[in-house]
């Protein structure tokens, strides 16, 4: 997709990313300038997790995120996490990935090929607001 | 139009009862109970709207895709099911594919098929919508 049209729709989806919204689910936001955005959730009881979400060629192919600790550093583990936080080495980046429809780590990962962001990217909870939310519900239910 | 002139003039002189004249803060709105004649109190925040019998609740749907309203709160009656508000919210905010949508307040998964007095919310109430947990994992 053209830079200008992937740019126009970053911008659309990370206007409803609010300093409002955040202040009410416990998010930080690091960074929210195309094509990054860079989003930390943080509740009392759970294991702080930031997230980068790399949405170059937006929303032809969906975020590549990055897990990492508020620091920055790379993540390495969580408490009872869930599915979607997987902790092996994916076939492509070699990093521990977000697993989830909505992720380019799974959409490429050969375990999900046939899954296609096609099907999904025109959908309300496949903005990129829509995906940071799938995955703040997942981490919500870890430690 | 005698009785209605002698009705305002008597809304213009009164002043309400217990006001320090050196009080300078401004007065609070004032309305009355028509059926009992008791002065009902506004802009609290436990106790907001209650007009002609009915309790409000002040409501707020916060989204990825905007909040409804825009600014602000809106008066609810506590008995409305929660998902009049949402559906508001979904045509203001031009949703469509909210049906794994989840509603929270505090945190806490509320039933939109219900009140809000049903959910047992009261006052100002902020509802947080948005998709579920993420499907996929397991590569």
């Amino acid at each position: 997709m053209h830079e200008l049209a992937s740019r126009a729709l970053f911008e659309k989806d990370v206007a409803g990313l609010t300093d409002r919204l955040a202040a009410q689910r416990g998010w930080v936001f690091h960074n929210r300038k195309y094509p990054v955005v860079d989003c930390e959730f943080r509740e009392n009881g759970r294991t702080p997790v930031r997230l980068v979400l790399q949405c170059d060629n937006w929303n032809e192919v969906p975020p590549s995120i990055t897990l990492l600790k508020p620091d920055g550093t790379p993540l390495q583990a969580l408490t009872n996490p869930t599915g979607v936080f997987n902790f092996s080495n994916h076939p492509s980046t070699g990093r521990f990935f977000i697993c989830m429809r909505g992720s380019r780590e799974y959409h490429t990962h050969p375990s999900h090929i046939s899954d296609s962001w096609e099907n999904l990217k025109s959908l309300d909870s496949y903005t990129i607001g829509g995906i940071l939310t799938q995955i703040w519900r997942a981490w919500q239910k870890g430690t | 139009m005698y009785v209605a002139l002698t009705f305002n003039l008597l809304f213009i002189t009164m002043r309400p009862s217990g006001v320090d004249p050196a009080d300078t803060r401004p007065p609070r709105s004032q309305t009355f109970n028509l059926h009992t004649g008791d002065k009902m109190e506004h802009g609290n925040k436990e106790n907001i709207g209650h007009e002609g019998g009915e309790t409000k609740v002040s409501v707020a749907v916060s989204t990825t895709s905007g909040f409804f309203p825009d600014t602000g709160f809106e008066q609810v009656p506590i008995s409305q099911k929660i998902k009049v508000m949402l559906e508001k919210a979904k045509a203001a905010l031009k949703l469509t594919d909210t049906g794994n949508w989840v509603a929270t307040v505090d945190k806490k998964v509320i039933n939109p098929e219900l009140s809000f007095e049903e959910n047992n919310l009261h006052g100002e109430i902020e509802v947080d919508w948005g998709p579920s947990e993420g499907g996929g994992g397991h590569a």
